[in-house]
């Protein structure tokens, strides 16, 4: 994939821009609050219809602005297509774009892939799970555009549960309804009990959980060897790290405190069954948790189980990272996550993700960057990095791979020839 | 508060109608000849007063029972349930069902706070165990004086809610309700856009739906 023009208008403060993006790599410098990021996030908003740095639309367009216009052209496969996003403020509405005309999201994904590696990726492991489960969710979802859809209707599902838990419409007095008391309205007829809306979400949301629950598994599993095997490169062979989905499901009784088994999930049975019936199994799974849960839920008013509390959980030596890793192994590991990302993506897709990397390279030591820049040198995406300072950008020794651009005061100015290679 | 100020705020209650689409529609009716306005006027305030629930289906109709409840044509036998009346004419412009329907007048939502008592769910069950249902207090009479003539048991009740979260709660709701009463509860079939209206599906797609329903 790769973005062979990039115009943008009314977007924060980037000046109306028109840019011939190099093919291979991109480097835009500039102080901070110049406007860098800015430039990542309109290439991110055009490929997700959403930003990485905000849920607000008006914080994406100008100061005292009511619009915004973002259009890329995007090879994909020797074909083209012109991904647009126009946002207005009068009223609040995003409007995607395919070559022209306007698009549902389920036509608009697909041909423009990317991945973004920013500097809070570098706090994964040691981070809250739901850092993770956001690494997680977006990943799947470029491997997958159906997992957005998913992951919403999982969501709708267990916030109406946390709100029948609370005694939401339907589900008050609850030792009344039962007993056949008349209700407020005339007919007297008896209507399902209260607790009968509430079976009815934990049914729902154990079949669309089990969903999330196959989806992440599968994820992490094509994933994890290839995190070990980068993490080896990069550490030189010294240590052994593995990565593992937790999900939020009690195994069984016995094995409570999964997080410290190295061999949690491995052996289940259900593993080996086709998807339909691992969906069958671990809906029937969490519908029984969420059965034996009710009480506890009811009391705190949330649900406690389901993929809304899973986590990954990273290993080193055996040992749980968040605890064992010291600060370079926890980059490193962050490091082989995200390369084991791009070369996953890369293979299902059959073409090379963008990709976007914001000052990631000041956080890194020398031995991590020269990883990096080893490993985006090897692969053939097209590569947008933001830096304060472009001395960090060791992309090496063909200067013709490399379009300079600086970046001052919202404007994106190429760099004429190389001056900064190596 | 003046006139033009009082119809520019009742019109920007309308749904979808912001402050400058009233004043634009509150200064076409002052510039318009009166008897225009006074067919409005009058057109708004006859659909207040003469449109009401059906006793039997739910629907808004003038007649009680209305046209479609009093069609002897159609099979009383299978009941269409849908949410909201334009679910119902979507399903209508197809000619694909020769059935009978109740309104709901919404779905079960927690998160919009509607809850079975606010939906026209006991009114259904009432009608199919047969029962008259009593809707308000002065249509008693009516309603019960109107009921047709020889009402078959009602046998297959389809749900046509839309597929999204909250269609899918209520169709497994009305399952519940029913299905210890024997009757056969059916969905329509999925094919209609995950999330999608029915409202707004095309009739080919509906028709589809119908024909190939599942037992919930
Ligand atoms: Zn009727």
């Amino acid at each position: 994939m790769r973005v062979h023009a990039l115009t943008a208008e009314g977007f924060r403060n980037l000046q109306p821009l028109a840019v011939s993006p190099h093919p291979r790599f991109n480097v835009l410098s500039g102080d901070n609050g110049q406007g860098k990021t800015n430039l990542l996030e309109v290439i991110y908003v055009l490929a997700t219809l959403r930003s990485f740095r905000t849920t607000r639309l008006d914080e994406l367009v100008s100061f005292g602005g009511e619009a915004a216009a973002l259009r890329a052209r995007v090879e994909h496969r020797q074909s083209e297509r012109v991904f647009g996003v126009d946002i207005g403020l009068r009223p609040s509405r995003k409007q995607a774009l395919c070559d022209g005309k306007s698009a549902r999201t389920g036509e608009y994904f697909g041909g423009f892939n990317l991945i973004l590696f920013a500097p809070e990726d570098l706090r994964l492991p040691k981070g809250p799970p739901s850092g993770r489960r956001r690494f997680l969710d977006r990943a799947i979802w470029n491997t997958c555009p159906s997992y957005l859809d998913e992951v919403r209707v999982y969501e709708r599902i267990l916030r109406s549960r946390n709100i029948l838990l609370r005694g939401g419409p339907g589900t008050s007095s609850p030792t009344e309804e039962s007993e056949h008391a008349p209700s407020r309205s005339r007919g007297s007829a008896p209507l399902p009990d209260s607790a009968a809306l509430l079976d009815i979400y934990d049914q729902r949301l154990a079949s669309a959980g089990a969903v999330l629950f196959v989806r992440r598994r599968r994820y992490v599993e094509a994933l994890a060897p290839r995190v070990a095997e980068v993490f080896g490169r990069i550490s030189g062979g010294d240590h052994e790290v593995q990565v593992q989905y937790q999900p939020a499901l009690k195994p069984s009784k016995a094995t409570e405190k999964s997080s410290t088994h190295l061999d949690s999930g491995r052996t289940d049975p259900e593993i080996i069954a086709p998807v339909i019936d691992e969906q069958r199994v671990l809906s029937e799974r969490l519908h029984a948790q969420l059965q034996r849960d009710r009480r506890r839920d009811q009391q705190r008013g949330f649900t406690h189980s389901g993929p809304h509390a899973d986590d990954l959980v990273f290993f080193l030596d055996g040992r749980p990272a968040d605890l064992h890793a010291s600060q370079g192994q926890t980059r490193a590991l962050v490091l082989s996550l995200k390369i084991a990302e791009i070369q996953h993506l890369h293979a299902l897709l059959g073409d090379p993700p963008v990709l976007l990397l914001d000052d990631v390279s000041s956080e890194l030591d020398r031995d991590k960057n020269a990883a990096l820049f080893a490993f985006l040198r090897e692969s053939v995406s097209q590569v947008f990095i933001t830096t304060t300072d472009p001395n960090y950008i060791r992309i090496g020794p063909s200067p013709e791979d490399r379009q300079d651009f600086a970046v001052r005061a919202g404007r994106i100015v190429p760099v004429e020839s190389a001056t900064s290679g190596e | 508060m003046d006139p033009i100020s009082r119809l520019i705020r009742e019109l920007a209650r309308l749904p979808g109608i912001g402050q400058k689409t009233a004043t634009r529609l509150a200064f076409h009716v002052l510039r318009a000849p009166a008897p225009q306005v006074r067919d409005l006027a009058q057109a708004l305030h006859e659909v207040k007063e003469k449109i009401r629930l059906c006793s039997h289906c739910m629907n808004l109709t003038e007649h009680d029972p209305c046209a479609l409840c009093a069609d002897a044509s159609r099979d009383g036998r299978v009941i269409c349930v849908v949410a909201h009346p334009p679910d119902l004419l979507a399903i209508e412009r197809t000619s694909s069902f020769r059935g009978r329907y109740h309104v709901l007048h919404g779905v079960l939502s927690p998160l919009d706070g509607v809850g079975p008592d606010d939906l026209k769910l006991r009114e259904l069950l009432l009608r199919v165990q047969g029962k008259p249902q009593h809707i308000s207090d002065e249509e008693d009479e009516a309603a019960l004086s109107s009921q047709p003539a020889n009402q078959p048991a009602i046998t297959e009740i389809i749900v046509a809610t839309s597929p999204n979260v909250e269609g899918e709660a209520t169709a497994m709701y009305i399952a519940r309700m029913l299905k210890p009463l024997g009757l056969r509860v059916t969905r329509i079939a999925s094919g209609l856009p995950i999330g999608g209206e029915l409202e707004y599906a095309d009739g080919i797609t509906i028709a589809r739906a119908l024909e190939v329903r599942r037992e919930i």
